[in-house]
């Protein structure tokens, strides 16, 4: 692997509500490689919004440290710090300030940070709108006349003002319809070939992460429980959380079928208990045992794929593995 | 103005209700009558100290459409120059209530924490007193006047505005916008005023229309109480409370500086209606 | 198998300040008796609207709607609103995207669900109510439904919502369940847990659902027939496995062509162009400005192509090229 652009050692993040404590995250460690695109996928409450949370310095750590080309990055980001990281959120119509054009929103980064000259600032501008396949006219328009696409792709020019190397993309495509989903996909990794970006992409929608990520990362509770090269952790996830998340996919074919390990669905999935000690998974999992309770499993296994997970899935043949990869 | 250009639009919004119409047409004559009233005034010096004791206290008339007062001056002419008095007096309050009441708002809102807590307490405290009341103890620390008037008023209606304020920001103080400019680095000036005050503008403009009417009133009432325009300066709520000794006699006097009241509040609200139709405020 | 819903040429055009939009234009469905139907469409494509028809829940003003809604019997569209309000929530029932929303937070689960009963029937006692609100929270795999009855709905889970939501609207028994994006905004595997029960309890109360979503792979586990929407009308509408293994309409293809796969890294194929403006229809193809099969013949209508139960809106199933 490359250099390292972005590291996060032990992160952890605690809030306070009321008297009552909520572990957010639980020590998590994370590389991200220059130019590559790492998936971080969990459900509600996984803490992976937490963990994006920190890298953007929306929230400060309650331990461990964040570390981007090198740098530890303090509480207090300096205005270079935040030049390097640029963040496309979900949700494409809240993204936009409603009240101001398209060429005030990614004219923000560019005043904020002195990127340009005032009097180039509406070429600029311009030229980011082209780089996302927009017409560079649009600056005058308000949001209102635009659609959820057209918006996601004025939050990802805006995100490109400044050339950041990180795009931190938060369910970048959750909402949506499936056919404009496909046009922002090719247009990220289009820009991402074009400019040598590295992705961190947060997502709870595994289909997506097989075909923007190279590596993947799923969150459980606060924890890291799998972590591996996206064709090794599909074709042979072994933490059962992981299987379970595959296997609840929604698939339009045969082949996608045979994929998706089998999951017993009679097993309450939905249980709000809460482990205080052992794996977090253990009160969903039908393959709990007594060990489970016993300590936090630790991330184990061999470096590109790691899991933990005391009763994991099969692991794959490299066979069987090259085999599904194969057949497409 | 084309038909596809979203002002030809907005107004359409605006006039779907007639009555707004008639509102913004009374607003507009009571404003032209107030520019222009050294020419619209039948008799403009009228509205100084002038005594014409020959023609006190006339009923209406042809020569005095509205009557003479008990010194025999032109009550025409004294309610359009009220209301000049009238307008600039709502337009500064309302001006000063809207830039405090929106400045402690939005930074309680966006700031949150102990300033949150301090700053909407002190605006509870003042919610709490009416606004009457608030304005009036503030009259009686010193000499009544114009000017103080307008800051009693001002100082006992900027809580509202900062109410208002603070309950649209605080819905949208985690709007992904808001978040968006954050990350990149805008400082709290620059998403406070440039991020999320834009998106208070359309509440506060139909609050503001609805404000000024009610000032206006408050601002009679405190006239009406002796504590406001000190005479000869004609104000509408002066002539209100001056006229009233003389009722049911010489009835014109309270009347119609009444209606003149009146059509201006009318107006402002009908205004403020159509101006909720055109933002689609809900509420 | 019998028509509970049948739809034939439904029209229904929105009145607004800047003209008269077209949001349905000539929709032909058929719901079987205890039969699942998936109606699936992107955004705009009009099938909410149409949910909301059939469920009488549009506003009768600046509306307006042609054709013939039949369910079980009756005709929907000439009916008074009255006999329609009577019908909603007996013989047919709804279920939204976000149960959050659907549940009031200011009452118990227990309060809100004897409330659907006694409107069901006012004679019920309460020990009556009490040992049918379990049994129906049961019948959703809510082992213990005291503690669900007693909880207001923000202290239970997305999921546990959406069951209690399910269990609501099944406890009447309707004939047609209309469920709107179910569990749309849960997490992937509780949404995979509650279209398990609600597809379960359909069969074993023989209540037919139509299920309304975007996503073709959520319908294809539950559905028996998926019609596909666009831009108002039903571009294709055949047996789930028959339309998964045989698409036929251009856009179905497209549409499926769109979804990434679990078993390919391969960047989907996006659909270019974008949703026609539905105040400026003609009569003809609505995808065919996006279609790469387009001809001049596609300016004309385009009759309902039909054959062993596949129907297909496009001109090359009538004429082959």
């Amino acid at each position: 692997m490359s250099e390292p652009l972005l590291q996060i050692r032990e992160a952890a993040k605690t809030f306070h509500v009321g008297s009552s404590e909520v572990k957010a995250l639980k020590g998590v460690n994370l590389s991200v490689g220059k130019g590559e695109t790492v998936a971080i996928v969990g459900e509600s409450g996984s803490g992976k919004t937490t963990l994006a949370n920190l890298i953007l310095g929306i929230e400060k750590p309650s331990a461990g440290e964040i570390v981007l080309a090198g740098r530890p990055l303090s509480g207090r980001r300096s205005k270079a710090d935040r030049r390097q990281i640029g963040l496309v959120q979900q949700n494409p119509y809240s993204t936009l300030n409603p009240r101001k054009s398209i060429g005030q929103a990614i004219g923000l980064p560019l005043s904020v940070h002195n990127v340009c000259r005032r009097s180039e600032r509406r070429r600029r501008i311009g030229e980011l709108l082209e780089k996302v396949g927009l017409h560079p006219e649009l600056q005058d328009r308000r949001p209102l006349a635009l659609s959820g696409g057209q918006r996601q792709r004025v939050a990802i020019a805006r995100a490109l003002a400044t050339d950041p190397e990180l795009l931190v993309l938060d369910e970048p495509t959750s909402s949506l319809d499936v056919s404009v989903q496909a046009h922002i996909l090719r247009l990220l990794k289009d820009l991402q070939e074009e400019l040598g970006l590295t992705y961190l992409f947060i997502t709870h929608d595994l289909s997506v992460v097989r075909v923007l990520a190279s590596r993947v990362i799923v969150m459980y509770r606060g924890l890291v429980v799998e972590e591996g090269a996206v064709a090794d952790v599909f074709s042979g996830p072994r933490h059962r959380y992981t299987q379970q998340l595959l296997a609840s996919i929604p698939t339009v074919s045969a082949e996608d079928d045979r994929l998706k390990p089998d999951w017993s669905w009679e097993a309450d999935v939905d249980s709000t208990e809460v482990a205080e000690e052992g794996c977090p998974f253990r009160p969903r999992c039908p393959f709990a045992l007594p060990a489970c309770a016993a300590g936090t499993p630790v991330l184990a296994g061999p470096k590109h794929h790691l899991h933990a997970c005391l009763n994991p899935g099969g692991a794959p043949t490299r066979k069987s593995s090259l085999e599904l990869l194969a057949g497409q | 103005m084309s038909k596809a250009d979203p002002r030809w639009r907005g107004w359409r919004r605006f006039a779907r209700n007639r009555l707004s119409v008639f509102g913004a047409a009374l607003i507009a004559l009571v404003l032209f009558c107030a520019l222009f009233a050294p020419y619209v005034a039948p008799y403009p010096e009228h509205a100084g100290v002038v005594v014409n004791f020959a023609d006190a206290n006339k009923p209406p008339s042809a020569k005095y459409w509205l009557g003479t007062d008990s010194v025999g001056r032109d009550v025409l002419s004294r309610i359009i120059f009220g209301f000049r008095n009238s307008l600039m007096l709502g337009a500064v309050v309302v001006s000063l209530a809207i830039s405090l009441g929106t400045i402690v708002g939005l930074v309680a809102a966006y700031l949150g924490g102990k300033v949150e807590s301090v700053l909407m307490r002190v605006t509870d405290i003042f919610l709490a007193i009416p606004s009457l009341v608030l304005a009036m103890a503030i009259l009686g620390i010193s000499q009544p006047s114009q000017m103080l008037a307008m800051i009693a008023m001002a100082v006992a209606w900027w809580p509202w505005h900062a109410r208002l304020v603070y309950g649209i920001v605080r819905s949208l103080r985690h709007e992904g916008f808001v978040t968006a400019a954050e990350v990149v680095g805008a400082s709290p000036l620059k998403v406070m005023f440039g991020e999320l005050l834009p998106n208070c503008a359309p509440n506060l403009l139909t609050k503001a229309s609805l404000d000024m009417g009610f000032v206006i009133l408050l601002g009679a009432s405190l006239s009406f109480l002796g504590m406001g325009a000190p005479p000869p300066t004609p104000d509408l709520g002066t002539m209100v409370s001056e006229g009233s000794q003389y009722l049911p006699d010489l009835w014109w006097l309270s009347i119609t500086a009444g209606l003149a009241i009146f059509v201006i509040v009318l107006g402002f609200n009908l205004v403020a209606d159509g101006l909720r139709d055109l933002f689609d405020i809900v509420g | 198998m019998e028509d509970l819903l049948r739809i034939d040429d439904l029209r229904l055009t929105f009145e607004t300040h800047d003209g008269p939009v077209s949001v349905l234009r000539g929709v032909d469905l058929t719901v079987g008796t205890g039969e699942r139907v998936a109606l699936v469409g992107e955004s705009g494509s009009g099938k909410s609207v149409t949910a909301r028809v059939i469920m009488g829940l549009l506003p009768q003003r600046r509306i307006r709607t042609s054709g013939n809604l039949q369910l079980d019997g009756s005709d929907v569209l000439k009916e008074s609103p009255a006999r329609a309000k009577g019908r909603r929530g007996r013989d047919i029932t709804m279920i939204f995207q976000d149960p959050m929303a659907a549940l009031n937070p200011v009452f118990t689960i227990r309060q809100q669900f004897a409330a659907v009963l006694t409107r069901l029937d006012r004679r019920l006692s309460t020990a009556e109510a009490e040992s049918c609100m379990r049994t129906a929270l049961r019948d959703v795999s809510i082992a213990d439904p005291e503690r669900v009855l007693d909880s207001y709905s923000f202290q239970l889970s997305g999921g546990l919502n959406q069951r209690v939501m399910i269990a609501m609207a099944l406890a009447s028994r309707p004939k047609l369940l209309i469920a709107d994006e179910p569990g749309t905004a849960l997490d992937v595997t509780v949404q995979q847990q509650t279209l398990n029960i609600m597809a379960n309890l359909s069969q074993a109360y023989g209540t037919a659902i139509l299920f309304i979503s975007h996503n073709l792979g959520v319908v294809r586990k539950f559905a028996d027939r998926v019609c596909v929407m666009y831009a108002g009308r039903i571009v294709e509408s055949a047996p789930t496995d028959a339309l998964f293994a045989n698409p036929r309409h251009p856009y179905t293809r497209a549409l499926l062509a769109s979804v990434p796969r679990l078993s390919s890294d391969r960047l989907p194929e996006a659909i270019e162009g974008s949703v026609p403006d539905l105040t400026a229809l003609t009569e003809g193809c609505a995808f065919r400005p996006r279609c790469q099969f387009s001809r001049p013949e596609c300016e004309a209508p385009v009759p309902m192509w039909r054959h062993a139960g596949h129907g297909v809106a496009c001109i090359h199933e009538v004429n082959p090229a």
